[in-house]
């Protein structure tokens, strides 16, 4: 501040003495002075305002650049927006400038009236308002008043503002020619538009352009007058769209706004680069964005007629989140946040609004339509947009542009590429038509793929969306309990199947193998880029014996898992860029849209196997320690883990003590009981239980039967060895390592599973078991962590591992040793796999079924039960079986009557509850359920046949009919032909009766007679036979219809259990719950009215919304747009 | 501008730092190494602890297997409901069969049926016996224990009672039918039974002269659905439509075999019933030109299964080929044919059945096992086969014409007597039997052993009680007897029952303290006399009625239905 700067005496010019503010006699405009020469020059005073704030690099530049004009000013003025308060006393000079000190001073504007208080501006001078970083040309003065000199209507006159190249120090650099603006417009939406390109140089290209609606306020000359007219700058705008604003308020106050293209301004743009006051920061755009969005926002709603104002401002606030989300997609989680604040506040701050508003309003004298022209239009904007996207596109392809070699080269791997995965996954594929080819008669006709823990799963998206959410699980006669997250990816997969659950889950276990495969492939190239070790991978990982074992017994989650890990390894290697490339990049760069889609698979596969999120959080907190570069995305990526199932957390936690860990392991679907449980040892080797090659095929004994038994754990020994191996080589050491916690997390996950008890199932024989969870989830990791570091032992090149070494002469016969080897370990390390595969497929296949899945045909429930499920009767139908356990020979044991109530053709998948069977099996605590003892009452009555209100009991359930299974107890179908009301419907297959009682037909929703109250007082039993009046219109969730006036009190009973989230209103009004010995039930009254029922968990409002933005800011950032926007 | 010093001492300071750095590299890539080096280390170790460790660790604390077993069937309590066991119907002769002159009359003498019954423990209370419809309530006379009942009969009677919860159900009755002359001489009887839907009736023939009533009574509340498979000695019988009939509530149905299936000279009939349950008898009668040649009443026996065993069989020391020895009769009706072992025990232990020990089973068809050759005694018979079989067992008691008779020669009475499960059981009830009025009854007592191993001699002995009840349900005598292993005990009633009472029932409780081993069979011998000298020819065989415990609970368990 202390350097000398000189400025010349003006030619012919006064010289305010200094520290008078007044000594300048106010001139008006058309006031002149007789000089010598008798021209009639006209005296205009300038006043340079040059704001800064406190020292920075670029003053002494400006200030020295102020000095060398041609014609100077008549005063500059240094205003200090930075100094202390101290400072400020009047004549401080800073060479030849005036210095104020104007702390506390927050816009530009108020700077300038700052120092028009100080010195004082004639009323006809002019204000020549300069920042600390726009310096001016020397002539740039001369050209400003040269222009204004003939016309008194132009009020503001800008200069063309070119870029000030910034060192890497933060000092000004040498002169360039890149343009900034010359003049600028806005769009019809308000966005500013000047009409050139990012990297335009200056070649007078521009330089016809004069009335334009905006110029920079940088170097811009302003009649003090009209400055003072306008009042200035919107003290609400800051540093950007503040000349907007003043320039659009002078037009329609009636004045010109002109560009001089001669008259050039160098401008480092401080603040819009974010390197004001951070002199070292590298120049970000990025860093004003806020404020530029805000300016703009706020500028909108100043500049909009009154009439519209209402609706700009909602469309305002309204289209901010879909601004945000295509920022998001654009991989600018930044921006997105910056739309909805600037938007937020924007909108919020109603008071500087009016005020600008008024201020505006008063000085106005034109109406608005006067800018028309000056308008940016339509066309104008698309075709900015399309320059800028052409622009973009070329620095693409100019950022890399291989050469002719390279390509060849590059070309060359892609064709061995395609090659080899179009081999490996057409194998897969033929093994996979060769197995599930049967069954595609069947499934076309709408047949399913159902058995082992495979349930039906009729059903639309809407179905599956109710029972992921609704957090009441339609298990008997339904009970309050989060749904199996599962269910969640489950809705997905059906929408992409096209709205059936059904053609979902067929079309998962149809392609499961060639996914897998795929899938292999695909996590193998994120580490290699070796096609043989790809390859291998590819089929490793599609006869992994845990994923066949699971996908033969029809386990969906384990299924869900292991097709979706290595889709995950491969996003989270790129979210830290970790990946493997062709050519390897320059700078490793994580990749936020990675994060987003690692996010979205790691919710898909905690939903199907919960207990991977504590391994996650592991392993990834773990990842974030050791790539801190990237650890912010590393914690995104955990995010909708935790939010998808949000409820099912809440179940697990809450209970934890008492069991609700075991729901960590618990598997989706119908409870299995294992037949042996495996060893650790065996679980290293990635065997869930007694595996044997060719099992059926091959002698008791023998060598070749002890061979056959080693056989599938090979596969596993050799990756398992091969990860030892990594861990003594330099290569990604720290991946590695991690890679081995992650194998010790799995081991540990598939240990625990098989050890925990999870549910209480049936066995094969009948006989009651207890059911542990499914070992082939940690199996997966297992594998998906022991291959990976398996495969940074082995060579990453794009060329085989048998590619010639440079001295192949001297060392023929060695090399060909070694080139031997290597084959023959690729055939081993290709024909482990295949034999796997092979082995499984020969083993499983049998009687039209793979393992224990088959397509199936029939129906569970015929045609006349399912007549009965269908709105709007809704009844359910109960099938009832009697087995002895431990088999026929066997009669020891007490006969056992299984029974399922069934409200869709079958136990449904949907309805299936991890939570619900855990609680069952009294391993997790939960709420008591009184629709159990309902039911095993009314079955064991039923199973006997001796009670005479049987029929009473099941319509008050509202069971509609009563079926036996296809070759069920033929005894017991007699005991239900003697019990009376029920009428047997059908002859074969399965047996079915008909509950007929003297009301109407049972069904979900009955209105009956009284209020549920005996005449003491005291509440009837719910099968008491009171009157059924007739049944509400209902779908088995929600019910509603019109309902008569009702002589006496009436009440309304659903058939289901009862529940506080239940709800039932009459007309609007809620209607009073009532106690009906277990089910649900509400006391009606005798109005007349529109009933309607439903069920509300209580915070799914609130966690759906909370999921719903996770899930949405995630999918918006793992779309693969916008990757390549950056410059 | 540095002075050359300070450069001097720049270059220095460079130089130092350059030494610095190469020393920092390698100290750094020391550390380094040791670093991998270590974290290698703990990474196999943390990977092989789990491997080695984990099972202990995870079996450790989890487990809860035993909670979730016990969870997954729940067992609910329900009230018994009423039982029934309906009594086979009188003797009496086909409709159409009663031709021919005064002289041959086939009916000269009319037929006295007579109902015994008994009702045990708490069901006692309230028992009673009534008709087919339900109607013409007779009650028992009830004492402290039981309730008895004896009486004559001339329709189809049905004993209800109601049976308590997990307590045995013992509940039995007796028809016997005696004709002293015609065609319908001897003494026929059969044992009520439950009502099922399943029931196999083995013996009687269709050849000429002989004839084979079929009753299926339906004492439920819906129509019945009946279906019968008939077997006999070529195998299954084509039935046509004949075979399937319906029974109307509270009704029953009488076919004749002979028109069904004629020309059966051994037969086995499988009666199905769907829509309610129902039961079936068959009354078997035969005459040998003019003289008859025996009748009697067949109740069902026991299910197909691999072994059963044959109370009662009589034997009067026969020879080998006398074809009124007695004669065992076998069926393995599944899809197989097998081979089946026979065992005899006698008086005084296992005999030898030389040639007829191993029998080869056809499937579906109706073999017979002469059992000639036996010396004269009351015989147990157990078939053992590697197949589900059903079987029985008759033997033939010779008479004599009344002495006004036209007809020479000598009238037979015969006795089938059913198979039985062999049922390994320790104390407890070991069945119960009506008596009806006007016969004299013994019984013959076995213990068999479990594991029939021909080549050992069974051991030990099994402690048994016998009680005997009048028609009042008072208790008339009792004995205790310890039936040897292997061996064929027979004891008349009039021995153990009180001077001048009349049982109207009986039942036999296995005692503590017997080989575990060894199970009880025995069946009734029912003899009556027709009139002659010789005492006691007509003569019938009731297997006794087993005590089943009715369950106050029902098993239930929430399965899922995948269909």
């Amino acid at each position: 501040m202390t350097a000398p700067h000189p400025i010349p005496a003006r030619p012919g010019g006064e010289v305010a003495p200094p520290g008078v503010t007044t000594a300048v006699a106010p001139v008006t405009v058309g006031d002149r002075t007789l000089d010598g020469t008798g021209a009639v020059p006209l005296v205009v005073t300038v006043t340079a305002v040059v704001v800064t704030r406190g020292r920075t690099p670029f003053l002494d530049a400006t200030l020295d650049a102020l000095a060398r004009q041609e014609r100077s000013a008549d005063e500059v003025v240094v205003v200090d927006v930075g100094a202390a308060e101290s400072t400020a006393h009047p004549g401080l000079r800073l060479g030849g400038a005036r210095f104020v000190a104007a702390s506390g001073v927050r816009s530009l504007g108020e700077a300038v009236d700052r120092a028009h208080e100080v010195v004082g501006v004639p009323e006809a001078g002019w204000l020549w308002i300069l920042h600390d970083d726009s310096a001016p040309e020397p002539d740039a003065l001369s050209r400003l008043l040269r222009a204004v000199e003939h016309s008194s209507a132009v009020a503001v006159a800008g200069c063309k503002q070119r870029r000030w190249p910034v060192a890497e120090d933060g000092t000004p650099a040498a002169d360039a020619s890149m343009l900034i603006e010359v003049g600028s417009t806005v769009s019809p939406l308000g966005r500013r538009m000047t009409g050139i390109d990012d990297t335009e140089i200056d070649q007078g290209q521009h330089d016809a352009r004069e009335d334009v609606l905006a110029v920079g306020l940088a170097g811009s000359l302003v009649r003090a007058h009209v400055w003072a007219e306008l009042g200035g700058t919107d003290p609400e705008l800051g540093p950007f769209g503040d000349g907007l604003d003043l320039c659009r308020r002078a037009r329609l106050a009636g004045h010109r706004v002109v560009v001089v293209p001669d008259a050039v301004v160098k401008h480092a743009q401080a603040s819009l680069l974010g390197v004001r006051g951070r002199p070292t920061a590298t120049p970000d755009l990025e860093a004003s964005r806020y404020a530029r969005r805000r300016s703009q926002l706020y500028l909108r709603l100043v500049d909009t007629p009154l009439p519209l104002l209402p609706f700009v401002w909602l469309a305002t606030l309204l289209w901010a989140p879909f601004a945000a989300m295509y920022r998001l997609a654009l991989k600018r989680p930044a921006h997105a946040r910056d739309e909805i604040l600037a938007a937020v506040v924007t909108a919020l701050r109603l008071v500087p609004l009016y005020r600008a508003r008024r201020r505006a309003a008063r000085t106005r004298r034109l109406p608005r339509r006067v800018l028309a022209p000056l308008l940016g239009t339509w066309r104008q904007v698309l075709g900015e947009r399309r320059d800028a996207r052409l622009a973009r596109a070329e620095a693409q392809r100019a950022r890399w542009a291989p050469s002719e070699l390279e390509r060849v080269e590059l070309r060359r791997l892609g064709r061995t590429r395609r090659a080899v995965l179009a081999v490996v996954v057409l194998a897969v594929l033929a093994l996979d038509v060769a197995l599930f080819g049967p069954w595609q008669g069947v499934l076309a006709d709408g047949g399913r793929v159902v058995g082992g823990g495979l349930l039906p799963a009729p059903g639309t998206v809407g179905d599956v969306w109710e029972a992921a959410t609704s957090g009441w699980v339609r298990d008997g006669l339904g009970v309050r309990a989060p749904a199996d997250p599962l269910l969640a990816p489950l809705a997905g997969f059906a929408v992409l199947a096209g709205g059936g659950l059904q053609t979902a889950v067929n079309a998962l276990v149809l392609v499961a193998l060639p996914l897998a495969a795929l899938g292999g492939w695909f996590a193998a190239g994120a580490l290699t880029r070796s096609v043989v070790v790809r390859a291998v991978a590819a089929l490793a990982w599609a006869a992994a014996p845990g994923f066949l074992a699971a996908l033969g017994s029809g386990r969906l989650g384990a299924v869900v898992v292991h097709l979706t890990l290595p889709w995950l390894l491969v996003a989270v290697l790129r979210t830290v860029g970790a990946h493997a490339r062709d050519v390897a990049p320059a700078r490793r760069r994580g990749s936020l849209g990675a994060a987003g889609a690692a996010g979205l698979l790691l919710a898909v596969a905690v939903c199907a196997a919960p207990v991977l999120l504590p391994v996650a959080v592991v392993l990834i907190g773990v990842g974030a320690l050791l790539v801190r570069r990237s650890w912010r995305s590393l914690l995104l990526v955990l995010l909708p883990a935790v939010v998808v199932p949000l409820p099912f957390w809440g179940e697990v936690l809450s209970t934890w003590s008492s069991g609700g860990w075991r729901l960590l392991v618990a598997e989706p679907g119908a409870p299995m009981v294992a037949s042996g449980t495996p060893t650790a040892v065996e679980l290293l080797l990635g065997l869930p239980g007694d595996t044997a090659w060719f099992e059926p095929w091959l002698p008791a004994d023998g060598p070749l039967a002890r061979a056959a038994v080693v056989g599938p754990a090979l596969l596993g020994g050799a990756v398992l060895v091969l990860a030892a191996v990594a861990l003594v080589r330099p290569r990604a050491v720290r991946g590695v390592r991690l890679a081995w916690l992650a194998a010790a997390a799995g081991l540990t996950t598939a240990v625990l599973a098989v050890a925990t008890a999870v549910a209480s199932g049936t066995a094969d024989d009948g006989t009651a078991a207890s059911v542990t969870g499914w070992p082939g989830v940690g199996l997966s990791v297992l594998l998906l962590a022991l291959g990976a570091a398996a495969i940074c032992a082995l060579p990453s090149t794009g060329r085989a591992p048998t590619a010639v070494p440079a001295a192949r002469e001297e060392r023929g016969g060695v090399h060909r040793a070694v080139r031997a080897g290597v084959v023959a370990l690729g055939v081993v390390a290709l024909a482990l796999p295949v034999t796997q595969l092979a082995s499984w497929a020969l083993g499983s296949t049998g009687g039209g079924a793979v393992g224990d899945l088959r397509a199936a045909e029939t129906a569970v429930v015929p045609a006349v039960g399912t007549q009965m499920q269908a709105p709007p009767r809704s009844a359910r139908v109960l099938q009832i079986d009697r087995v002895q356990p431990g088999g026929e020979a066997d009669g020891s044991g007490a006969a056992v009557v299984d029974y399922a109530l069934l409200h869709a053709d079958g136990t449904r998948l949907e309805d299936s509850s991890a939570v619900v069977r855990a609680r069952a099996a009294g391993l997790v605590a939960g709420v008591g359920r009184t629709d159990t003892g309902l039911l095993d009452q009314v079955v064991a009555e039923v199973a006997t046949g001796r009670s005479t209100d049987v029929v009473d009991r099941l319509a008050a359930l509202g069971i509609g009919a009563v079926q036996v299974p296809a070759g069920g107890d033929a005894e017991l179908a007699t005991t239900l032909d003697l019990v009376p009301g029920l009428a047997r419907v059908t002859e074969e297959g399965a047996l079915v009766w008909r509950v007929t009682t003297d009301g109407p037909a049972p069904g979900w929703a009955t209105v009956l007679k009284g209020d549920g109250a005996a005449d003491d007082g005291t509440p009837t039993p719910f099968f008491a036979p009171r009157a059924a009046v007739r049944t509400l219109p209902s779908d088995g969730t929600s019910a509603g219809g019109r309902l008569a006036e009702g002589g006496e009190d009436r009440t309304l009973r659903l058939a289901e259990t009862a529940d506080g989230g239940w709800h039932a209103t009459l007309d609007g009004r809620p209607l009073p719950a009532v106690d009906a010995g277990g089910t649900q039930a509400f006391a009606v009254g005798p109005e007349s009215g529109h009933v309607s029922v439903s069920y509300e968990a209580p915070h799914r409002t609130a966690w759906l919304a909370v999921a719903g933005l996770v899930l949405l800011v995630h999918a918006l950032l793992a779309l693969p747009v916008g990757r390549r926007r950056g410059r | 501008m540095t002075t050359p010093e300070e450069r001097l001492a720049a270059t220095t300071a460079e130089q130092g730092t350059g030494g610095r750095d190469v020393r920092d590299t390698r100290v750094r890539r020391g550390v380094r190494a040791t670093a991998a080096a270590v974290t290698g280390v703990a990474a196999v170790a943390a990977l092989a602890a789990v491997a080695v460790l984990g099972d202990q660790w995870a079996q450790s604390w989890t487990g809860a297997e035993q909670r979730a077993v016990a969870a997954g069937t729940r067992t609910v309590g329900v009230q018994p409901a009423d039982a029934t066991l309906v009594c086979p119907a009188p003797v009496a002769l086909p409709q159409g069969a009663d031709v021919g002159d005064q002289q041959f009359d086939a009916t000269p003498v009319p037929t006295t049926s007579g109902l015994g019954a008994l009702v045990l423990g708490g069901a006692a209370e309230g028992a009673r016996t009534t008709g087919l419809d339900g109607k013409d309530d007779a009650p028992f006379g009830t004492g402290d224990e039981a309730a008895g009942q004896q009486a004559g009969v001339s329709s189809t009677r049905v004993l209800r009672a109601t049976p308590v919860a997990d307590e045995p159900f013992r509940a039995a009755g007796t028809m016997g039918s005696v004709t002293t002359q015609g065609d319908l001489r001897g003494l026929g009887a059969g044992a009520c039974a439950a009502p099922s839907t399943s029931q196999w009736l083995v013996g009687g023939g269709t050849e000429v002269g002989a004839t084979a009533t079929l009753t299926v009574q339906n004492p439920s509340e819906q129509p019945a659905t009946v279906a019968l498979d008939v077997y006999g000695p070529g195998g299954p019988v084509a039935l046509g439509g004949k075979g399937t009939f319906t029974v109307a509530p509270h009704e029953q149905v009488t076919t004749r075999l002979e028109s069904v299936a004629p020309e059966q000279d051994r037969l086995a009939v499988h009666v199905r019933a769907a829509g309610a349950r129902v039961d079936a008898s068959l009354q078997t009668q035969a005459i040998d030109g003019l003289l008859p040649a025996g009748v009697d009443v067949l109740t069902a026996g026991a299910s197909p299964r691999e072994a059963f065993a044959v109370g009662a069989v009589l034997s009067r020391g026969e020879a080998v080929d006398d074809p009124h020895a007695p004669r065992l009769r076998v069926l393995a009706p599944g899809e197989k044919g097998g081979t089946a072992r026979v065992t005899v025990y006698g008086p005084s232990g296992p005999v030898v059945l030389r040639g007829a020990d191993e029998v080869e089973l056809e499937p579906g068809v109706v073999t017979d096992v002469p059992l000639g050759g036996l010396p004269d005694g009351a015989y147990t018979v157990v078939v053992d086969a590697d197949v589900p079989v059903v079987g029985a067992a008759r033997s033939d008691q010779p008479g004599e014409q009344p002495e006004d008779s036209v007809v020479d020669g000598t009238p037979y009475d015969v006795a089938w007597s059913a198979g039985q499960p062999v049922t390994r059981a320790a104390a407890g009830p070991a069945g119960q039997l009506g008596v009806p009025g006007g016969v004299r009854t013994g019984i013959a007592l076995a213990a068999v052993p479990v594991d029939r191993d021909p080549d050992a001699d069974p051991e030990g002995s099994a402690p048994v009680t016998l009680r005997l009840y009048d028609a009042s349900g008072a208790e008339i005598g009792s004995r205790e007897l310890e039936l040897a292993a292997g061996a064929t005990t027979t004891l008349a009633l009039s021995d153990v029952a009180a001077e001048g009472t009349v049982p109207a029932g009986l039942s036999l409780d296995r005692a503590d303290g017997g080989a575990a081993d060894l199970a009880v069979t025995w069946a009734a011998v029912l003899r009556a006399d027709d009139g002659t000298s010789a005492t006691g020819t007509l003569v019938a065989a009731v297997a006794p009625t087993a005590a089943v415990t009715t369950p106050g609970a029902v098993e239930v368990r929430a399965v899922d239905a995948a269909g």
